[in-house]
């Protein structure tokens, strides 16, 4: 229990003492008892003192610590322990503070919270002796905390318009989204409704067509659902594109760099806080990544339990996790998560095997006390939103390094074995498996797939495939863009308010195509010099004073890519993504598509893509044109030939 | 021959494969003999024990279950290491999980980087066989496309209805075991390889229990 507030500056005053106090009863207890019991309380004395409490209870509870014969750890905690003689006054402080909390948090407030109003809060969330916010409270919180309030307010009906467009879009996304829909808190009755499934497959669909880049990750699912619980659809978007491009740091759900990252600052978080775990974990060769990336990538989401029915917590809240979070930005989850090991210690350090370990951490939720039984722990992490830039910073390089060299090879290989796919044949069960890959990117393989299909492929088509396989300028992906897959891995990309920033190569990787970038990508914005640095476009400055406003957004979609079905030069960036045999392939395949669904309003689009296809037909030697990098080319042979080696 | 029955193997079992193909919940009904219907996708990778009589020896099944979304696979790659046999899942009546088999194939080599990269123990899994509509993927395609692959071996199995899912897991491990035998003579370069992933209170145990083996097997 804890006597002065967690807010003020005797907060500090008390934090020194805890930490003294700890230093001392690691370094031998026994040393000089009598003098770091005094040492103490005259601390204490000072403390209560600015605390403007009486001498009269300051001497009391001296004597009582001196009497104490337990561990100095323990004395403290004691002392902290009031009683009844400030009750009054203790109380008079939390009312004050509870008002003020209603100040900042009230109803029509609008503006992001400020540093100090951050600190504020995370101490009010901490403190063992206000009560927990209420629903309506944590609703403004988590809007006024994560920035999503500006933005609803600046972008009315920008949720509506990527509703609209979600029709038709096809996209693989989609059908993970429908697949996960049945698995998030399915088992929890009281959040699996018809309803919110509904709401919940809008909230990402939505998403997907905000950012394509990133589009679908396993891991929103849960975080969209504890969105919806407390909030009302629109605003759930709006925490949700902040919590993934404010709040986590870039590159969380498209390739997962900053995840990887994130393990790496947590683990030496880890030795650096909890030595002995560290140290055992080191000894047996457990994983510490692959226990603790969930509670990253869903912020505990799925590792703990919604509970929506009841009123009372027993074990630690994910409401409550995510209001320090929200609150504090990342660095709350690392308090959070270093809490939560602390917590486990004595159990974590009595294991030995990897299985149990896992058990331990799957099984946590039962077992994890409620969040303001935890602040002892989260008061001890000096943890600011710099050190773990700082810590990313450090690390970035290394994970990076690792991860480039692995991708590099991985996209090598698929630009290879697709390169093989294409050219190698145009014997009916390659084609086949061509055109099904077409439809699997857009989406709607399943749905083809459930029959028994394809016998005589060219006349199964029909005008729902064929729907498939146009595209809408208002997508934010061009569906003739075949090669997105391959190319988008390389970019991090959003829209703020004038422009899309778009971070190539974020990740640092030797690129197949680093010189002739610009033909391949398809895209005309490059990234602003001043934006190489920091993470996001709309990111909230945890650590700044001050106003903290995201950029505002205006209502437009996110256009990552031009759309090539639309671009003057299309014929020849089509050449170069498909060469020659490729493109008799296309031809054959387009024909026959397009002549079956006779469906006149295709017939330009049509004619042009064959028109473009007959061209590389005639097998013009692909670099004679002006535009196509030699780089290009020698990464084209370089991959040919290694395609005839391997044969 | 008494002794040798107490001394326990430890092998790592990796199970890949497309997203929502029952990959959780086969090794869910394996090692706790449940079905649950309402899964959550696995995040990052989980992990489980089973401890087994094969052939009069205890073998302790470490199993490994991964994210199947294709972008969790960044994260994964560290699991697949010092693996000692991998079970490949698709579900049967999603034909696009079926056509993705190559690409995990692939990766696990690639990543998993075992030392023998054309005689690895795989065991595909056709998954979902209870799903029986007539639009399943057909035995006859999956033995095919195993056949083309290295000749590997391939089972059917519904984890809902229970139906060979000890068997497909029993397989996989024995093939897990004759890697080890086969191995044996690499020992060196493969306990290196090993200590990546596997703790080495373990890698002892398996240490101890390769001698007699040996001595089997010569």
């Amino acid at each position: 229990m804890e006597t002065h507030s967690p807010f003020s500056e005797e907060d500090a005053t008390s934090k020194s003492l805890h930490e003294h106090d700890d230093a001392k009863s690691e370094n031998g207890r026994d040393s000089n008892p009598q003098e770091t019991k005094d040492h103490i309380a005259n601390h204490k004395y000072c403390v209560e003192h600015q605390a403007a409490q009486s001498l009269d209870v300051g001497v009391n509870r001296r004597l009582h610590s001196v009497c104490n014969k337990e561990s100095q750890h323990f004395i403290f905690n004691q002392e902290l322990d009031l009683g009844e003689y400030s009750v009054e006054s203790s109380q008079k402080k939390y009312k004050k503070n509870e008002k003020k909390l209603i100040k900042i948090l009230q109803p029509n407030r609008i503006k992001t919270l400020s540093k100090s109003e951050r600190k504020f809060i995370s101490g009010y969330l901490m403190s063992k002796k206000t009560n927990s916010i209420t629903e309506e409270q944590r609703t403004k919180l988590w809007l006024v905390g994560s920035g999503a309030e500006t933005l609803l307010k600046d972008n009315p009906g920008y949720y509506h318009n990527l509703l609209d467009k979600v029709k038709g879009y096809p996209n693989p996304c989609f059908s993970q989204i429908h697949l996960d829909l049945h698995r998030t808190f399915s088992t929890d009755e009281s959040f699996y409704t018809k309803e919110n499934e509904n709401t919940l497959k809008r909230v990402l669909s939505a998403y997907v067509l905000r950012n394509p880049t990133i589009g679908y990750c396993q891991g929103l699912n849960f975080i969209a659902a504890v969105l919806i619980t407390q909030l009302s659809e629109e605003q759930a978007f709006w925490v949700l594109c902040q919590v993934i491009e404010s709040i986590l740091p870039t590159d969380y759900f498209n390739l997962m760099t900053g995840v990887i990252i994130d393990q790496r600052v947590f683990e030496e978080l880890i030795s650096e806080y909890h030595p002995d775990v560290h140290k055992h974990f080191k000894k047996h060769e457990f994983q510490m990544g692959s226990l603790t990336t969930q509670w990253f990538v869903c912020i505990f989401a799925n590792t703990l339990k919604l509970n929506l029915l009841k009123e009372q917590f027993s074990t630690l809240s994910i409401f409550d996790v995510w209001d320090f979070t929200i609150t504090l930005g990342c660095s709350g989850i690392f308090k959070i998560a270093l809490s939560v090991i602390g917590y486990l210690k004595s159990d974590i350090l009595k294991i030995k095997d990897q299985g149990d370990l896992f058990m331990l951490f799957r099984e946590c939720a039962e077992r994890l006390p409620p969040f303001k039984d935890l602040n002892k722990f989260l008061k001890k992490f000096e943890i600011t939103p710099n050190r773990i830039k700082n810590l990313r910073i450090a690390f970035k390089e290394d994970a990076y390094e690792e991860f480039a060299e692995r991708h590099y090879k991985q996209t090598q290989s698929k630009i290879l074995r697709s390169k093989t796919d294409i050219s190698s044949g145009l014997e009916e069960t390659l084609k086949e498996k061509f055109l099904r890959k077409i439809y699997l990117y857009n989406g709607i393989s399943k749905l083809r797939s459930q029959q028994d299909w394809p016998k005589d492929i060219l006349e199964n088509f029909d005008e729902e495939v064929v729907a498939g396989n146009s595209c809408d300028t208002n997508w934010p992906i061009c569906l003739y863009d075949f090669f997105y897959q391959n190319k988008i891995q390389r970019h991090f990309a959003f829209k703020n308010k004038k422009k899309i920033n778009i971070i190539e190569h974020h990740f640092g990787e030797p690129s197949l195509h680093a010189d002739s970038g610009e033909e391949l990508q398809f895209t005309t914005v490059k990234l602003e010099e001043d934006k190489i640095d920091s993470d996001n476009g709309n990111e909230i400055d945890f650590d700044s004073e001050g106003d903290t406003e995201p950029n505002k957004l205006d209502g437009l979609l996110l256009e990552r890519n031009i759309h090539l079905c639309n671009q003057e030069n299309f014929e020849e960036k089509f050449k170069l993504l498909f060469g020659n045999k490729n493109s008799e392939f296309f031809i054959e395949a387009l024909q026959s598509m397009y002549q079956d669904s006779g469906d006149i309003s295709y017939s330009e689009k049509c004619n042009r893509f064959i028109s473009v296809c007959s061209m590389l037909a005639e097998k013009v030697p692909l670099y004679e044109k002006g535009n196509i990098s030699k780089d290009f080319f020698d990464n084209l042979k370089e991959l040919e030939y290694a395609q005839r080696k391997s044969k | 021959m008494e002794k040798k029955k107490n001394k326990k193997v430890f092998l790592k079992v990796v199970i890949i494969g497309d997203s929502g193909v029952g990959k959780t919940s086969l090794i869910h009904r394996y090692t706790s003999t449940r079905f649950l219907q309402d899964f959550k996708p696995t995040i990052g990778a989980e992990f489980s024990n089973k401890e087994v009589v094969i052939n009069g020896k205890t073998v302790v099944a470490q199993i490994w279950d991964t994210a199947g979304q294709e972008r969790y696979q960044s994260l994964g790659i560290s699991f697949y290491r010092g693996a000692d046999c991998c079970g490949i899942v698709f579900d049967r009546s999603d034909h696009s999980s079926f056509e993705n088999l190559d690409t995990w194939k692939n990766a696990f080599l690639k990543h998993g980087a075992p030392k023998e990269e054309g005689t690895f123990p795989f065991l595909v899994i056709g998954n979902k066989s209870d799903l029986d509509d007539g639009s399943l993927v057909k035995e006859r395609d999956a033995q095919q496309w195993c056949a083309d692959n290295g000749n590997l071996e391939y089972i059917e199995t519904s984890a809902k209805d229970n139906t060979s899912v000890e068997e497909a897991f029993t397989k996989l491990i024995e093939k897990g075991m004759e890697r080890e035998k086969v191995n044996l003579v690499e020992l060196p370069d493969r306990m290196s390889q090993k200590n990546k992933t596997v703790n080495l209170q373990r890698d002892v145990a398996k240490d101890v229990n390769r001698k007699p083996q040996k001595k089997k097997c010569c």
